[in-house]
């Protein structure tokens, strides 16, 4: 019927953990820079009540440092071009 | 909780952080991965976590007591009645409602009918259907009982050692990347990696870990989505308002929506696992690039597909008995196999087109002296006609599959001989989205391999920069909600 299933082999030059912590770390952190403005807005559109608030004063300092780094900008820019023409209502 | 979220993505950030500060505490490791794992499933619904986790304890002494256990029939009842008590609670949650409704009424009526006893299964149904309506299905309940079905078999089987402990075995059962959607993780494969969690000498993947993490983001929220909300979801829900033209691009939306949305869960678990320090198995490879239905198996969903093959398929006799016990074997198999995708006469349907196919293959094999394994070179036109037969012996099958009943089903053959002239469905966005949807099986398997080693030899800066502004460009590319997985149902 089926054969059997495949396992990929572990690399040798794999990452060592600790630089694979850097690594993750710097990938959360620009990831929340990119995306402060959009999370910032989202949180907008959450049900009025203290999960809102809670958001929102949270996200309120990371949408000033995204706007003022232009980082938002990938996003926006993404948006806005392909993002856009891709999902346009039929 | 989705993957695809900003709550899936905190959790995962703090458990990573834990898990790796862990290192010199190994118990108190494990013991937080399971609480994590407990607390991705609980977060949906406590009472189901508490289940899961019964599940684990209960297996784990089952096995226990069978590994024990010396005298044979003693061992063969303790694994009959292990294996009848899982069943039975998926059974109770997945299948009253199609046993009672779909196979006990309608067998009733004409029954009832004949001894005037019609008023009597009116009320019986009147009292049974509120209790069945009130059951909720666990998500992921198939899944993770295979997992522990598998368990306790190989214990039986001495395949496989019992676990070390009760916590070794649950982190196995529980553990969150495969728990929801899989893959069906051996206890073999992964109960090893239980015991002896990965230290600060492990090497991790991360090249391969964010090419499937990104890559099945990608599948999921932009692909699938967008396969699912334009083409695929209009035509099965109103089959009957479109054309031939139409209904073929929905039916194969719907067989990329279902790769791109099912394999992007299986690439994001696998990746999530690597960054922790564990390894699955593949689940994916390229299955549209089957020249036979047999290696369509062979490539699709592998971890249940070996699954159903070493649990049911071999242990009833396999292809070792005679050609027509062959071929019940097989179709009983994949009944069983459609039956577990879902509980309605579409998904046997769907099972015993599958089952029956494969028996006509081996049929022609055997007819034309054909070799058993389908060659790996085909040669140009006959691997090309033999994938496009393929991929639409499949693509109809989805159509089993996805209907919302056999009459809607019927409908959407019906409408493939309604031809019209032009196409509301057909756009440039539509055959892009498809053609990079079938375009990214490319990406499964080990093809990648020489991509993971040029990223894995990045900085590490380099690597977490990288995947951010991608995930990001993802993010602004895919349709604003988060839709849920299509395999969380089963």
């Amino acid at each position: 019927m089926s054969g059997q299933s495949e396992s990929v082999q572990p690399v040798a030059n794999g990452m060592a953990v600790g630089k694979a912590c850097f690594c993750v770390a710097i990938f959360f952190s620009l990831l929340l820079l990119c995306n402060g403005v959009a999370m910032y807005r989202s949180a907008g559109h959450l049900e009025y009540g203290p999960i809102r608030d809670f958001w929102m004063a949270v996200l309120r300092p990371v949408e000033r440092v995204s706007r003022a780094s232009g980082l938002s900008h990938v996003r926006e820019w993404t948006q806005a071009t392909v993002g856009e023409w891709l999902n346009q209502p039929e | 909780m989705l993957f695809p979220t900003t709550v899936f993505a905190l959790f995962f950030a703090v458990v990573f952080a834990l898990h790796w500060s862990l290192v010199p505490f190994p118990r108190l490791r494990k013991v937080v991965l399971l609480a994590a794992s407990l607390f991705f499933y609980g977060y949906w619904s406590w009472k189901f976590a508490l289940m899961l986790f019964a599940s684990a304890v209960l297996n784990h002494a089952a096995a226990c007591w069978i590994d024990r256990t010396a005298e044979p029939r003693a061992r063969r009842r303790g694994v009959a009645l292990a294996v009848t008590g899982n069943l039975l609670v998926l059974g109770i949650f997945k299948y009253t409602g199609f046993f009672f409704t779909k196979l006990l009424v309608p067998l009733a009526v004409p029954i009832c009918a004949r001894f005037g006893t019609t008023e009597q299964l009116i009320a019986l149904q009147e009292h049974v259907l509120p209790v069945i309506e009130k059951i909720v299905l666990p998500v992921g309940i198939s899944f993770y009982t295979f997992q522990a079905l598998s368990y306790v078999v190989d214990v039986y089987w001495r395949k496989t050692p019992v676990a070390a402990s009760t916590l070794d075995f649950a982190n196995y059962l529980a553990f969150f990347p495969q728990l929801v959607a899989g893959p069906i993780v051996r206890a073999a494969d992964l109960l090893p990696q239980m015991v002896r969690f990965p230290d600060y000498s492990a090497r991790l993947d991360t090249g391969r870990a964010a090419t499937l993490i990104l890559g099945g983001l990608f599948k999921k929220m932009v692909i699938a989505n967008w396969l699912a909300e334009h083409l695929a979801d209009p035509v099965f829900a109103m089959p009957e308002t479109y054309g031939a033209a139409d209904l073929i691009l929905g039916v194969y939306g719907y067989a990329l929506q279902i790769y791109c949305d099912f394999s992007a869960y299986s690439d994001i678990a696998i990746g999530c696992a690597l960054l922790l320090g564990f390894e699955f198995p593949i689940n994916f490879n390229a299955p549209y690039f089957s020249v036979t239905l047999q290696e369509f198996w062979r490539r699709w969903h592998i971890s249940l597909s070996s699954w159903l093959r070493d649990y049911l398929y071999i242990p009833l006799g396999g292809s070792r008995v005679s050609p027509v016990r062959t071929r019940i074997n097989l179709l009983l198999t994949f009944l069983l196999g459609g039956l577990w995708h879902g509980a309605d006469w579409t998904f046997v349907l769907w099972g015993a087109f599958h089952g029956v196919y494969l028996s006509l293959e081996r049929v022609v094999r055997r007819l034309f002296g054909l070799p058993e394994r389908p060659s790996e070179n085909p040669g140009p036109i006959w691997g090309l006609l033999g994938r496009v037969w393929i991929f639409h012996v499949v693509c109809f099958s989805w159509i089993l599959f996805r209907a919302t009943s056999l009459s809607a089903a019927g409908e959407i053959l019906r409408g493939l001989g309604r031809w019209e002239v032009g196409s509301r469905l057909l756009s440039v966005q539509a055959v892009l989205v498809l053609v990079v949807g079938f375009s990214l099986q490319w990406l499964d398997g080990t093809r990648p391999r020489p991509l993971w080693d040029r990223v894995n030899r990045w900085p590490a800066w380099v690597q977490g920069a990288a995947a951010a502004v991608i995930l990001t460009v993802i993010l602004g590319i895919g349709p604003s909600g988060v839709a849920p997985f299509i395999y969380f149902q089963f």
